[in-house]
């Protein structure tokens, strides 16, 4: 296994800049999420690691030897795509066993090895099969079989579990961790996905428009978000962000945070508590219309009304729905400590 | 409605059908027969296929598909590798993607002076190297555009998938990529080779003599005597059969290969 570094990466395609001269350090024998919305530049940078598009500029290094201009083959990386790339005209064990035979890896080896990364992911019953044959969690356990079974210094994942049903992809995310513990693997793994990038990664890198936001481990980029974007993207519901104008005239709380440098204040859902639930004066209080309450089983979200133009939303336990209907005012409390600021430039302020 | 639609499609079957019944019928007629319109019975001869194999029609099959062969040989191999750099690439623009059947547009009538040139300057008249040469200039670019399409149909993570697993460009073609449109390979060279075997324009300018192909030898049988349709009928079924039945094998992937569509993985 390996670290990756980039450096000044940048990568344009004509007049468009889609990554902008990123540094990233990905360190060894841990997950690293690149995780952003539709576009910012993360599968570009997965494939500008992989070799697969040639960098404008910038350097790669994996494991310390400068890469940039090396062929993907000369990299000793496996990657996992979103639609597996899974070759539809050989069996499974062709499928597993094809980065061995291109290293040169035959005989008894190769059939040692590719019987231990298929029992590894449980599809050595399937050896013979064409993919065709397979289910949806099958193709991606042999396409993340035929990446482990490389043994290579570090894994690409391109969205490998986008593809997937809601109950699979929870599945694979947990079955990626245990092989990551077991096989110590450096593993980079792009995703749209807030909360797999949350629950997978020992460090989340949050991209935006071909650069990156915050790099931080999960509950960093959680409860200390560099930026307002950073804090909007990751968590669902989304943060409640408002003007300083609105915070203080339509929730009338919290005047002092509006004041000095803070222009926009965000608030987590799950800080948006009832009045009842919430002893005490360190808490600003303010009355609003609940409108939808949308049960998720432990908890609700409600969405709340104080102004005709400014809604917000509340993640409440559902111990304390008892009290509420939809269509009625009531009182919400938020925990002064609660309350994250940002400056005019979308910073955050501390 | 059903009924409609399926006695339309009975007629239309007839109507295509019928020129091959009456082409079969005359190959076993003798003259007279075949120039009396009125009879409907005829005794039943082979005087029309002894002709067709004491004449020479059996050489010039040979040298039809020594042509076509050689033909489909070249075209299939440039072909499919100009057709993977314009699909995968987008060599030569937008331009050579949807303009490279433009060729075919020209009247041969245009292409066949200058060649003939070339041929004669190049003491290659009445050669097979004349001919081939001649149906490149119309197979190549259907060949190509035909493979356009299939390779489209190739998810591109396939090969970066094989580059990235350890096989250079060309390695990933060929492991990855070719095996997948290996079906549309053969459907594109049966395609081919039926363009070269029918072809009776260049291959009568270019080498009328002692290379006849198939096409002008039936041609040869309309004579100063008049045309001996018997005869004729019988060397056009030596020509049309073969094709019928290869056609018939890869019917489905031809009409996808046709419309561009390229096969679904």
């Amino acid at each position: 296994m390996a670290q990756i570094q980039l450096e000044q990466l940048v990568k344009r395609y004509g007049d468009v800049e889609a990554v902008r001269g990123i540094d990233l350090h990905i360190p060894d024998g841990k997950v690293t999420v690149l995780v952003g919305p539709s576009g910012c530049g993360k599968t570009t940078t997965l494939r500008l690691i992989a070799g697969l598009e040639a960098s404008t500029s910038g350097t790669i290094r994996i494991g310390g030897r400068d890469v940039t201009d090396d062929e993907p083959k000369a990299r000793d990386l496996a990657m996992v795509f979103q639609n597996y790339a899974l070759y539809p005209h050989m069996t499974v064990r062709d499928n597993i066993a094809f980065g061995l035979r291109a290293h040169n890896v035959r005989g008894d080896e190769l059939e040692r090895r590719v019987r231990a990364a298929a029992e590894m992911l449980s599809v050595d019953h399937l050896l013979e099969r064409k993919p065709a044959a397979l289910s949806g969690g099958q193709q991606q356990r042999v396409a993340i079989g035929r990446a482990i079974v490389r043994e290579p210094a570090a894994f690409l994942f391109d969205e490998p579990l986008s593809n997937l049903d809601a109950k699979l992809r929870v599945g694979m995310r947990t079955e990626i961790l245990r092989l990551q513990r077991e096989l110590g693997s450096t593993i980079v793994h792009v995703t749209h996905d807030q909360e797999e990038a949350m629950t997978l990664a020992h460090h989340v890198v949050v991209m935006n428009a071909g650069m990156i936001e915050q790099v931080g481990t999960p509950a960093e980029v959680y409860n200390q978000p560099a930026t307002e974007f950073v804090a909007r993207f990751i968590g669902s519901p989304e943060m409640n962000v408002f003007d300083s104008r609105a915070a203080r005239e339509v929730l009338g709380m919290l005047p002092e945070i509006a004041n000095g440098t803070a222009v926009r204040v965000g608030i987590r859902p799950e800080d948006v508590q009832l009045g009842t639930d919430i002893a005490g004066h360190a808490a600003a209080r303010f009355m609003a219309r609940v409108e939808v309450v949308e049960l998720l089983g432990a908890n609700a979200i409600l969405t709340l009304r104080k102004r005709d133009d400014e809604a917000m939303k509340a993640l409440v336990g559902a111990r304390s729905l008892a009290a509420v209907r939809e269509g009625e005012d009531l009182e919400f409390a938020v925990e002064r400590t609660a309350v994250t600021r940002f400056d005019g430039a979308g910073r955050r302020v501390t | 409605m059903r009924v409609t639609r399926r006695s339309f499609i009975a007629l239309m079957s007839l109507v295509v059908a019928f020129p091959y019944v009456w082409v079969v019928l005359a190959s076993f007629k003798s003259p007279e027969a075949l120039n009396d319109p009125s009879s409907v019975g005829f005794t039943p001869t082979l005087d029309n296929w002894r002709n067709v194999i004491d004449g020479g029609v059996l050489d010039s099959a040979v040298t039809s598909i020594v042509v076509g062969v050689v033909t489909v040989a070249i075209a299939v191999v440039v072909g499919t590798l100009g057709a993977y750099a314009i699909s995968r690439f987008g060599t030569g623009g937008v331009g050579t993607r949807f303009g490279i059947l433009l060729s075919q547009l020209m009247p041969p009538a245009v292409l066949v002076v200058p060649l003939f040139l070339l041929a004669f300057n190049l003491n290659l008249r009445d050669t097979v190297i004349a001919v081939i040469a001649s149906h490149l200039t119309f197979v190549l670019p259907v060949v190509t555009w035909f493979m356009i399409g299939f390779f489209d149909a190739v998810p591109k993570e396939f090969e970066d998938q094989a580059m990235v697993d350890g096989y250079g460009r060309f390695g990933a073609f060929r492991r990855v990529v070719l095996p997948q449109v290996l079906p549309g390979i053969g459907a594109a060279a049966i395609f081919a080779f039926v363009l070269s075997w029918n072809d009776l324009f260049y291959a009568l300018i270019l080498a009328g003599g002692n290379t006849e192909t198939l096409p002008v030898k039936i041609a040869s049988y309309n004579t100063f005597r008049g045309v001996e349709l018997g005869t004729m009928c019988a060397a056009i079924l030596v020509s049309v059969v073969p094709v019928l039945i290869a056609c018939f094998f890869v019917q489905r992937r031809l009409v996808r290969g046709i419309s561009g569509g390229g096969l679904k993985y």
